[in-house]
């Protein structure tokens, strides 16, 4: 089968089949990270779409030498990224979050439906390094390639991340 | 060990047997802090939530109307977006305004100086001159410099359209 990479240089060419082969290779678990960064299929959709549209416009200027796969979700990530931004949900998710507060210290841990609930309100940035690594398993240097921070970053946003999911379940000293 | 320490080694491990290996070696702590096992808690069900989560198969519209686009953009980039003639004609017909602006231009400086010369010296009239021209020469080459890259938008937008 061939690599990621070698399908890219061959769309970077022109090559549609390589393109189609890329897409059916990622399209459905980019649409669920999609899916789970929006919380609403329909801007899934758009974004999906969105993506392969990027993906094939800057085919030209993707580097060989990197991972295809990081690339593709740093430009899904930033797409979704843009829409957030736009639609201003984190003032929706923030007031959601102040009509259901976080349980109180010594709770028992979230059920799976709160678990989806609290991951939804997570900060945009905070949401993408968690599903990045437990839903679709990056490693810390796939994902600071992903999102372009260091992976120092990835780190303390993986921590606040789960520090907030955790909500009330008491205080690490 | 503190509990921030332990519970980012923890973190460090996004698969179910890696961690509880790791729960093995720590286990008598985990046992007795709260904050240490209510944090393993959250881990293990996100571990479980992510392995359980199947993504949904792209619905058959989804998928051709993804393959169409994206085919569409990779033409697109493959075309030369400068010169369809569709586009570029009628901007073509733009540039002869060019002329006339110059010529309105000229003629504009020429009939002040002609008109002020009694009140200004020559040298105020050469200013206001030269300063009439740059400004000009500036806002009409970056209206006309600009026109490459609106028609190259105009036709990738027409290419990648369904």
């Amino acid at each position: 089968m061939r690599s990621d990479e070698d399908l890219m240089a061959a769309v970077a060419s022109g090559d549609e089949t390589a393109l189609a082969a890329l897409i059916d290779r990622y399209a459905t678990s980019v649409h669920a990270y999609l899916l789970r960064h929006s919380g609403n299929r329909e801007d899934a959709d758009d974004l999906l779409q969105e993506t392969w549209v990027r993906v094939a416009r800057s085919a030209k200027r993707f580097d060989t030498a990197r991972r295809f796969r990081s690339w593709l979700y740093g430009i899904a990530t930033n797409l979704a990224r843009d829409l957030f931004r736009r639609r201003i949900t984190r003032e929706r998710a923030l007031r959601d979050l102040a009509a259901h507060p976080p349980a109180a210290s010594g709770a028992d841990p979230v059920d799976r439906r709160e678990l989806r609930e609290r991951i939804a309100e997570l900060p945009e940035n905070m949401r993408a390094v968690l599903l990045l690594r437990y839903y679709e398993g990056m490693s810390e240097a796939e994902m600071a390639e992903t999102l372009g921070v260091p992976r120092g970053t990835i780190k303390s946003r993986l921590h606040a991340a789960l520090s907030r999911l955790r909500g009330g379940y008491g205080v690490s000293k | 060990m503190n509990c921030e320490a332990r519970q980012e080694q923890l973190e460090r491990i996004a698969f179910e047997s890696e961690l509880e290996a790791l729960v093995d070696e720590q286990r008598e702590h985990l046992e007795a802090c709260a904050p240490c096992a209510s944090h393993l808690a959250l881990l293990r069900k996100l571990i479980g939530e992510a392995r359980d989560a199947q993504p949904t198969p792209l619905s058959p519209q989804l998928r051709a109307s993804v393959h169409e686009r994206a085919t569409r953009a990779l033409r697109a980039t493959h075309s030369n977006l400068i010169f369809q003639w569709e586009i570029f004609a009628p901007l073509a017909v733009a540039l002869l305004a060019l002329p006339a602006a110059i010529g309105q231009g000229w003629l504009w400086t020429r009939g002040l100086s002609v008109l002020l010369e009694p009140w200004l010296p020559t040298s105020v009239l050469t200013g206001l001159t030269i300063f009439y021209a740059a400004s000009a020469a500036l806002t009409l080459g970056g209206l006309y410099g600009l026109l490459p890259f609106a028609v190259a938008f105009a036709n990738r937008n027409r290419l990648e359209a369904p």
